[in-house]
């Protein structure tokens, strides 16, 4: 039976992405993995952004995604685990699926949105390509995140009791 | 390299879903999911060779597999649960919506034998 050394985790930046994390730690936690938190930035090609090597995410861009992450793993328990963040821009499920490849990924984590209205969510298409080409194990986690506070974090029972009711 | 069948296996548990995984992933390429409407968007749109899952038959889960048979009439569906009474009235509709179903608790290597005998045919 084969042991995960590398998980992928692609995350929109939403609250109900970054779910998959929570369960991804906890496999991390008994296998030992390396979690790949992935976020990519979509770029839709314009008269200005065209190039001979496609559309490119500015500087700034790439920065606040990479603060965004920052903060998302502020609010996750994950001590002895190895994390990596990762940016990069263009198409989502391409990027997902090269970096599975090229980072020697061997399970994806991907959290849909489970609104029922897959295909028009953000990360429901993304999660219907990745599965269709995607050789790695894949596991897709159902959000049930829909109305988390963004003022949640562990500790702060107040606004969790208050998004449950 | 041997390309590998695409398996798509639904159920509400997360360690299932994993554990499923860490079984299969050898023999097959696959994909498990806690998520319904995901089911019936990747076994309807994508090319799946196996779909298996674990859930109690009920009037979502019959529209569900009559949804995936007239979209995609060839993929081999597996249904696994406890067996209770009350799900009689679901039962006979579903034997003829699903290729097998498996009552709990069962042997995964008779599962895994049914599933290359489907994919085979």
């Amino acid at each position: 039976m084969q042991k995960f050394y590398n998980i992928l985790v692609p995350t929109d930046l939403s609250i109900n992405s970054t779910a998959a994390l929570d369960y991804a730690c906890n496999i991390a936690k008994d296998s030992g993995a390396t979690i790949h938190l992935l976020h990519c930035i979509e770029i839709i090609p314009t008269m200005h952004n065209r190039g001979p090597k496609g559309p490119k995410a500015t500087p700034d861009s790439l920065n606040k995604a990479s603060k965004e992450i920052k903060k998302i793993l502020e609010n996750f328990p994950a001590d002895n685990l190895n994390i990596i963040e990762v940016v990069k821009s263009g198409n989502p499920y391409d990027q997902i699926l090269n970096y599975a490849k090229d980072g020697k990924i061997d399970l994806i984590v991907l959290a849909t949105h489970g609104s029922g209205k897959l295909i028009n969510s953000v990360m429901g298409p993304v999660a219907e390509k990745v599965t269709r080409y995607s050789d790695i194990p894949v596991i897709l986690v159902k959000s049930s995140l829909l109305s988390l506070p963004k003022d949640f974090k562990q500790g702060n029972t107040a606004a969790a009791e208050s998004w449950a009711r | 390299m041997k390309k590998l069948k695409k398996i798509l296996f639904y159920s509400p548990d997360f360690n299932l879903c994993l554990s499923l995984l860490v079984y299969l992933q050898d023999k097959y390429n696959i994909t498990t999911t806690t998520d319904l409407s995901i089911l019936e968007a990747v076994s309807e749109n994508s090319t799946v060779d196996l779909v298996l899952m674990d859930t109690e038959p009920s009037g979502v889960i019959e529209k569900l597999c009559e949804n995936i048979r007239v979209k995609n009439s060839e993929v081999p569906i597996i249904l696994t649960y406890v067996y209770k009474n009350q799900f009689n009235e679901f039962e006979k509709k579903m034997k003829t919506l699903v290729n097998s179903i498996f009552y709990k608790p069962y042997d995964l290597n008779e599962i895994a034998l049914k599933m290359n005998s489907l994919m085979v045919q």
